[in-house]
């Protein structure tokens, strides 16, 4: 098993270079040269490798190949019937058999041909692959959470940083009208000074679960890698529950239960509408039903159940009005008169998120569900974690990243990575 | 439409709402049944002794990874002996230092530095990576020694420790081994050199660090030479304007790119000045993007230079600084972005117009109210609509005085305005901006605006629209009458039902036609008597939004009522095919025994089918007692219809319903 892609040449292609050179803002490289179906030509094409192809996956390769500057050129998976139709899919869309198939990761981020990659794996794959795919010079749109645990996501923003790599969690509720709106109106301080930002946790997820289930046969690697899939969590005899995503949603060594699944999308909006993308609450309690978490500015976190409008709905009050909004695209304010007339579509596609990280792989430009902003917003959902799993208050210093006096939390801030993986 | 414009309910709408709820339900669903099927363990609440005693003890794996799960999270110094005892351990190894490295006891560190010279191979990386999260400078030649390690991978993991624990010594290892790293190594030794130079940085000794990174900068490897420039601009802030400029005029497009997101990114508020001091001596190319950067600082300090740069020749750089004053720029800056707008240069007016739209001060929204007085034409409309973009509380004002501008353009950005933020208040001044044009844009502009203000405020309007129905052309009486539609209250039928006696045949026929999409009950009587009239046109238009109403009735009696006199009324087999598919909305036996009379029915059998298919399902998940029923009604279809699609779908539903 190797760890990372052996040595090969880093440059940017070519016609990043050309496009870069005639930088007219937004230093978007134009693609003149374009091919059939109004598609660049493949020269000037922005290529993609995918790990992870089951549901989500494909669900963003849709958004990838619906870009007419880029081409997926290659899958993997540790799924062999995922791996599959994944492959299928593209070469179906794009009408040829160019699309390549990898069991191991490490062989489609060995390809120089290849300038960026989709993270698409479970949970607790994202961090580790998003910073081997930094490490082979890719800019990665990761899946989110993008974490199980703090000092994962602290590793994937420094070595994005570090490798002047462009990163984009799939965060995208950022990129859709209603949330971006709602986010405008506390941002702006037409809500008045912020006061609540409510974030809804996903009703659907049950209690942290922390069992070792008991081993059955191990699949052949080529139906199923058992390893891969594993990573860098705790080594334990394979069963076949622990790769069912309705499983390790809750298992406290692979995911973030109902606090991370969606509030990686609601925390993350209240992050954005607080101004608060580089920094995080200061203390985190329990009241009532629900895990809270105060701001250094007065502004108060609720990880909630119960907010209107479809899925991951978030709520933000300030002293002069509030706005709601969720999925279904339905968007309700006080006073009326800040939403006037406005409305906007249901549903939460990622087109225009997927787009924005092309823009940024030409630009440079860091996107707006970058690394560090990103990791921002997951570790308030680990730290409220934490706080529910010890059953206490927490503090938490958002510049040094620690729990204040809490040595026992602090421990559950990280997790040692089973060898070979390092982050 | 805009995307920010109230739209109707769009069956694109309905379809991707529809899809979002059906997956969250679909792993809802799922998850549901998971957390039902699994039993959910606690964590451990083990006593520390009783963990050390399962370490030392012959249980089997289990017993001792639980024992190390539960120390990672309270085990003291006291367990340390007995986790070291497993580092050797192929298997619980890694669930020994699981516990240590998050321990802060320097017999942690001491533990795991022993562990070093007795492990080999997976065991001894995990060690070396552990050590190296702790920044254990003690380790350092030992684990220096490892980068020679004929394990690739150990040697991998004993560069980037190096590069963890950061000091002078190791980031000088690291160094004089890259000169004669084997190609497998090199990766990892370049990535541990960049993270051994930030270790110093953050330890506030990035001087000792720029000789390290100034060695990096001429790599071959460009995510290299981008890191390096990174850490060099963070390691010497002295230096960082010069090193950006000369980076932002090189020859390297890519890194020039970069050194404009370093400038964006740079911390502290002090480098903004410097950094915009820069901008003079640059080239245009190097400009626009040392402006970009000023521009994604949000700093306030940069300004002046952007300013500077809205005035420059050369139009990258004007265009960067045109985006930039959306994140920089004040009041003072509209006067400027309005003339850019008006400039008819369409990337320029486009900049401005975001620029303006994006600015969150509210003492832009005078100033923008300001510059409509003040302009005209293009880019007077363009302003006017800015206003509302922006929610400013003159929007509406100047939305409403707007409609009497001379040019059509104006009157136009008005509407859409209004659009936005209309209520019953302006809905007077829409209705007379519809009535009094005769160009067809300008009418349908109107009526956009009327009918985004109908969906919500619904009869509130109804007062201004039946007033503006006197004395209306046609065209404007046909479109008043589409409002009317959109409230679809009972109020707003009567006047519609008049029209329909109209002699006006275009206004009576678009009366019939309103009256088809009608959305509530109220019109279905009206309907089915226009159904079971001569005229052929109105008859199946009548027809359709009868059995429209029929299908959204939520009573089934009154439904199956609905779809009998459709059924009544239909007499050919095309108008029978229109009434067929709404009877698989109603899951009664009453509904199965119909539709399976009609299987009988050679012109009809294979609709009725269709629709029986879906009734008897329905009917069957209501009750898992009308299985048999429903299984029955299903059986008849195979029997009788003869279209193999058809046929196939219901034994696949008969398979279900075993």
């Amino acid at each position: 098993m190797k760890t990372h892609t052996p040595s090969k040449g880093m440059s940017r292609r070519q016609f990043i270079k050309a496009g870069a050179a005639a930088a007219v803002l937004p230093n978007i490289i134009a693609t003149k040269a374009w091919g059939a179906e109004n598609r660049a030509a493949p020269s000037n094409r922005i290529t993609v490798g995918v790990i992870g192809t089951g549901g989500r996956g494909r669900d963003d390769m849709r958004a990838f190949m619906a870009l007419p500057d880029v081409q997926i050129v290659a899958v993997s998976d540790c799924f062999a019937d995922r791996r599959k139709a994944g492959q299928a899919m593209v070469n179906q869309r794009y009408g040829n058999q160019d699309c390549k198939e990898y069991l191991d990761m490490h062989e489609l981020l060995a390809r120089e041909d290849i300038d960026t990659v989709l993270v698409a794996t479970g949970d607790n794959g994202h961090s580790h692959t998003a910073i081997t795919a930094a490490r082979a010079g890719k800019d990665i749109y990761c899946e989110k959470p993008m974490s199980v645990c703090i000092n994962e996501s602290r590793g994937v923003a420094d070595t994005m940083k570090r490798l002047g790599r462009i990163f984009q969690c799939g965060t995208q509720r950022r990129s859709l009208g209603n949330f971006r709106y709602a986010c405008h109106l506390a941002q702006s301080g037409m809500l008045g000074e912020l006061k609540e930002l409510h974030a809804e946790e996903a009703a659907f997820c049950g209690a942290f679960n922390y069992e070792v289930l008991p081993e059955e046969p191990e699949p052949s690697k080529d139906v199923f890698d058992w390893n891969a899939w594993l990573g860098p969590a705790q080594w334990r005899p394979y069963n076949k529950k622990y790769p069912e995503r309705g499983y390790w949603l809750d298992h406290i060594d692979f995911s973030g239960a109902s606090i991370c699944e969606w509030g990686s999308h609601t925390v993350d909006l209240c992050q954005w509408a607080n101004n608060a993308d580089h920094t995080g609450p200061i203390e985190y309690y329990k009241e009532g039903d629900w895990y809270c978490a105060n701001y250094a500015n007065g502004a108060k976190l609720i990880i909630r159940q119960g907010l209107r409008f479809g899925s991951c709905p978030v709520k933000f009050v300030g002293t002069e009005g509030w706005v709601e909004t969720g999925d279904s695209g339905q968007i309700e304010t006080y006073p009326k008169s800040l939403l006037g007339n406005r409305g906007f579509e249901g549903g939460y596609p990622q087109d225009n998120h997927v787009k924005a990280f092309i823009d940024g792989v030409k630009s440079r430009q860091e996107c707006i569900s970058n690394a560090e902003v990103a990791h921002r917003s997951i570790s308030a959902c680990h730290v409220a974690n934490i706080c529910k799993r010890l059953g206490r208050p927490i503090k938490w210093d958002p510049v040094k990243e620690v729990c204040i006096g809490d040595d026992e939390a602090n421990r559950l801030t990280a997790r040692a990575y089973r060898e070979p993986w390092y982050l | 439409m805009t995307n920010t414009t109230r739209k109707a309910f769009t069956m694109q709408h309905m379809v991707r709402y529809m899809f979002a709820i059906t997956v969250a339900f679909a792993v809802a669903a799922g998850a549901f049944a998971q957390n039902a099927a699994k039993g959910v363990a606690t964590p451990s609440s083990a006593t520390e002794d009783e963990c050390i005693a399962a370490l030392k003890g012959d249980g089997d794996w289990k017993a001792k990874y639980d024992a190390c799960t539960r120390l990672r999270q309270v085990g003291t110094e006291k367990s340390i002996p007995a986790l070291a005892s497993l580092l050797k351990d192929e298997k619980l190894s890694h669930m020994a230092r699981y516990a240590l490295e998050n321990m802060q006891y320097p017999a942690a560190t001491d533990a795991l530095r022993k562990g070093l010279g007795k492990t080999k191979g997976h065991q001894k990386l995990g060690v070396i990576t552990s050590l190296g999260e702790k920044r254990d400078v003690k380790s350092t030649k030992a684990i220096a020694k490892s980068l020679k390690d004929k394990d690739v991978d150990v040697a991998r993991a004993a560069a980037g420790a190096l590069g963890r624990i950061g000091t002078v010594g190791s980031n000088a290892i690291l160094a004089a081994f890259a000169k004669s790293a084997p190609a497998e190594l090199r990766d990892a030794v370049a990535e541990a050199q960049l993270t051994g130079a930030e270790m110093l940085v953050k330890d506030n000794k990035g001087n000792l660090a720029v000789p390290f990174l100034t060695a990096l900068t001429t790599d071959e490897r460009e995510y290299v030479r981008l890191g390096a420039l990174r850490g060099l601009a963070a390691a010497a802030p002295q230096d960082a304007v010069a090193l950006v400029s000369k980076t932002l005029t090189g020859s390297d497009p890519v890194a020039a790119n970069f050194a404009a997101q370093i400038v964006a990114e740079y911390p502290g508020g002090d480098m903004t000045k410097p950094f915009a001091a820069a901008f003079p001596s640059l080239p245009p190319a190097a400009q626009a993007l040392l402006v970009r950067g000023l521009g994604d600082r949000k700093d306030a300090g940069g300004r002046e230079v952007v300013v500077t740069a809205l005035g420059s020749n050369d139009k990258a750089v004007k265009l960067a600084a045109a985006t930039a004053l959306g994140n920089v720029g004040n009041e003072a800056d509209v006067p400027a972005l309005s003339a850019l707008i008006a400039s008819g240069d369409a990337e320029l007016a486009a900049a401005a117009r975001t620029a303006l739209a994006n600015v969150d001060n509210k003492s832009f929204d005078e100033a923008i109210a300001t510059a409509v007085g003040t302009s005209s034409g293009a880019g007077k409309a363009v302003l006017v609509e800015l206003l509302s973009d922006r929610m400013a509380p003159k929007a509406a004002a100047t939305a409403l005085a707007s409609l009497s501008d001379s040019d059509a353009a104006v009157r136009i950005a008005a509407l859409r305005s209004l659009t936005k933020l209309g209520g019953p208040a302006e809905a007077p001044a829409v209705v007379a901006a519809l009535k009094s044009t005769a160009d067809d844009t300008e009418r349908s502009e109107a009526a956009n605006a009327l009918n985004a203000i109908a969906a919500i405020h619904k009869d509130a309007i109804l007062p201004a629209v039946l007033d503006g129905l006197k004395g209306a052309s046609t065209p404007a009486r046909l479109a008043l009458l589409r409002n009317l539609g959109v409230i679809s209250s009972s109020q707003a039928l009567e006047p519609v039902l008049a029209a329909m006696r109209d002699r006006d045949a275009e206004v009576s026929g678009g009366a019939v036609r309103v009256l088809a999409e009608w959305k509530s009950a109220d019109a279905a009587p009206h309907l089915l008597k226009l159904a079971q009239g001569k005229n052929a046109a109105q008859k199946d238009l009548a027809l359709r939004g009868y059995v429209r109403l029929a299908q959204a009735e939520a009573n089934a009696e009154v439904k199956a009522q609905m779809l009998a006199s459709a059924m009544g009324v239909a007499k050919a087999k095309e108008e029978k095919w229109l009434v067929l598919p709404a009877y698989g909305t109603l899951a009664t036996k009453q509904s199965l025994d119909s539709l399976t009379a009609m299987l009988d029915d050679a012109s009809i059998k294979n609709e009725a089918g269709n629709a029986l298919i879906t009734a008897a399902a329905a009917f069957a998940k209501a009750d898992a007692a009308n299985k048999p029923t429903a299984a029955a009604a299903v059986q008849a279809v195979l029997a009788k219809c003869d279209d193999a699609n058809l046929k196939e779908r219901a034994q696949k539903t008969l398979d279900s319903l075993k």
